[in-house]
């Protein structure tokens, strides 16, 4: 997973302030959470999966282990919806 | 009691230094309904330099530059009095607080900035002990014969040093040397080579 560098799915647009998702391949509206909306913003393709990971751990103070479930978790949820390339 | 400062207008970073002298528990600006800086402060949160929540406009620049001035923490302009104290809060346990919609971009920031921070260390970890002194002389404003004088060493040998040191962190000259120290948090004030 170190490698791991997650991009947004083209033809997905973010409706701002409202938390959600619109993807305009599939025609269906998804509703995230402001972090897993967060963590979807920042898959760019550039940064890798441990980055944004130190990066949410800097800003929450969390412990890296914990943050690391559940920022491999989101994006594995966020590929399956289709909102990340696979 | 809630110890209060109003401050005038300004640019932030000058602000915000300027608002934690006195550690009052609030700050507000004056002048310049666009921009608030709030100050609140406890014991345990002094330590770490106290906290510090920007209140402007709902923009991601405003808000990164917020951040990168100080504050821990950024309210869009117009927000209900819970809001402001719920920020607060989060920001005194230690957190960062922006609203939901600029988030994504604070963590587009954290990441790029936490890359250059570790672009620069992984330079900084080739220097040798000797070359580290020189790199901390030189950010001082020393010259190769200063620097000879310091460390006990010919001026030829702290120019050999110096010229590695630049190479190796990538700055063609001293100024850049001064700038990358700055960006390290090394102590950059001149220093009398007496």
């Amino acid at each position: 997973m170190i490698d791991d560098r997650p991009v947004r799915e083209s033809g997905v647009v973010v409706r701002p302030g409202e938390g959600l998702l619109f993807d305009t391949n599939t025609g269906r509206l998804h509703s995230l959470n402001p972090s897993a909306m967060a963590i979807w913003e920042a898959c760019d393709g550039v940064a890798t999966v441990d980055e944004i990971v130190a990066a949410v751990s800097e800003l929450s103070g969390g412990a890296p282990e914990e943050i690391s479930r559940q920022v491999e978790t989101t994006v594995a949820t966020l590929r399956e919806r289709g909102l990340l390339r696979a | 009691m809630i110890r209060t400062k109003v401050l005038g207008s300004g640019p932030l970073a000058g602000m915000i230094e300027a608002a934690v002298e006195g550690a009052p528990d609030m700050v507000f600006r004056a002048e310049d309904p666009d921009v608030t800086v709030v100050v609140g402060e406890d014991g345990r949160i002094r330590e770490s330099g106290g906290v510090y929540l920007v209140v402007g406009p709902n923009d991601a620049g405003s808000m990164v530059a917020a951040v990168e001035a100080g504050a821990r923490g950024y309210l869009a302009v117009n927000q209900p009095v819970a809001e402001m104290l719920t920020a607060i809060r989060i920001i005194g346990t230690g957190g960062a607080s922006v609203p939901d919609e600029l988030l994504g971009a604070l963590l587009s920031h954290v990441v790029r900035r936490r890359r250059v921070r570790e672009g620069i260390q992984s330079r900084l970890d080739t220097l040798t002990p000797r070359e580290t002194e020189v790199f901390r002389a030189a950010a001082r404003g020393l010259d190769k014969v200063a620097i000879g004088e310091l460390l006990f060493i010919s001026s030829e040998t702290a120019r050999t040093h110096l010229g590695r040191v630049r190479r190796k962190l990538g700055v063609a000259n001293h100024a850049g040397l001064v700038a990358l120290a700055a960006e390290c948090g090394l102590d950059t004030t001149p220093m009398d080579s007496t």
